[in-house]
């Protein structure tokens, strides 16, 4: 079956996908066909959705635990989102790199929490059999990153500074670490949900997550890109004070996919209070 | 003068006329549609009206190739196309008359 059938959910597909593989290969594809076939799919999409809340209504039980779990993620995953990408762009992460103990770290670790209860509560609510595995795995994934997070955290409180002193690994090290591990949790959950038909969100989550991931360890560039980065930086008002050098800097490498993180995160929310408000009553 | 833009006829109409002359696949529905109306009337919006109007009893597919399956009107699907043409032909007699008035 062509890939473009393949957008249509599978009902549709086992009734009319032969037929419409057909007429796709005795039609040219031109934009506007290839824009009413992927309306055709969203429509089908949406038609097949009704047709199996009709079909199966939902469990009480099962409607209280979608709506606290669209209630909760929506609200975590659109201030997690703010606050990750609030933390990124005005560049406190710069100071906390230094000195341990400051603002940008604990707004880090609060996004960094927001996010796990975010992606912990989508998967709950998480209905699609096809990506149900990797949706999972996203999250132990994710769970062991909070765990390393939340070690780092206890380890920079007790730890005197300056860190590298004292370990070959610094806390801020270990703190790096939770957060790729975060990122690849995040990159599974963007896989699952391409799987399941979220593809807009899929895709967005998934392209920040890995060029996050990516800008964590890829060399650090030239000293004739650094400086211009650091002129493009300090033109868009994203530095304090400069460069650290570290894994996480202001320089736009690291902020604009950090920025397009935080702001899908904060879409995914918004979605979810749409699909909040717009969620069918429960039966009494 | 900007000229005046007409929304089409809904695909599901269309696809009705196109049958009421006989059975045909979904190309062959495109082709027809194309030529009696000047429509093109896309593929996902194509198979989106068959979806619809077989659900409704108005079209049944017809048993032969699954790749190019033909299908024809139901006699509901008959009754449905004249009564929507009944319909138009009385609207267009009052806007013919109304614009004559003004």
């Amino acid at each position: 079956m062509s890939g473009l059938t393949r957008l249509y959910p599978k009902t549709w597909r086992d009734r009319y996908g032969h037929e419409f593989d057909a007429l796709l290969e005795d039609t040219s594809l031109t934009l506007p066909v290839l824009a009413d076939v992927l309306m055709g799919a969203a429509r089908a999409r949406v038609t097949a959705s009704v047709a199996a809340l009709r079909t199966h209504p939902p469990s009480a039980a099962s409607m209280v635990a979608t709506t606290t779990g669209l209630r909760v993620g929506a609200v975590s995953a659109a201030s997690a989102g703010m606050l990750w990408a609030l933390t990124f762009l005005t560049g406190s992460l710069v100071e906390w790199g230094k000195y341990g103990r400051d603002l940008g770290f604990v707004l880090l670790i609060a996004a960094a929490a927001g996010l796990f209860v975010a992606q912990l509560t989508m998967t709950v609510d998480w209905h699609a059999a096809r990506g149900r595995a990797l949706a999972h795995l996203g999250v132990v994934v994710s769970a062991v990153g909070m765990a390393v997070l939340g070690l780092a955290l206890l380890a920079a409180m007790a730890v005197s500074r300056p860190w590298s002193m004292r370990f070959a690994w610094t806390p801020l090290d270990v703190l790096m670490a939770g957060m790729a591990l975060m990122l690849i949790g995040c990159t599974l959950l963007a896989s699952a949900w391409l799987r399941g038909g979220r593809v807009v969100a899929g895709a967005l989550l998934g392209a920040a997550a890995v060029a996050l991931l990516l800008v964590s360890v890829l060399p650090a560039p030239p000293p004739e890109v650094s400086i211009m980065l650091d002129q493009i930086g300090r033109f868009r008002g994203a530095y304090r004070s400069g460069s650290t050098g570290g894994w996480f800097d202001t320089d736009p490498r690291t902020f604009m996919p950090a920025a397009l993180f935080g702001v899908t995160w904060m879409l995914v929310g918004l979605g979810q209070m749409r699909r909040y408000f717009a969620r069918p009553a429960p039966s009494t | 003068m900007k000229p005046l833009r007409t929304h089409p006829p809904e695909p599901a109409l269309l696809i009705l006329l196109s049958l009421a002359a006989g059975q045909k696949h979904g190309h062959a529905m495109m082709l027809d549609i194309e030529a009696f109306s000047g429509i093109r009337v896309g593929p996902g919006s194509l198979y989106g009206a068959i979806e619809r109007l077989e659900r409704d009893g108005l079209i049944e597919p017809i048993d032969g190739d699954e790749r190019r399956r033909p299908y024809r009107l139901t006699e509901q699907g008959r009754d449905s196309l004249a009564g929507q043409v009944v319909a138009l032909t009385t609207l267009a007699r009052l806007g013919r008359q109304r614009l004559a008035g003004s």
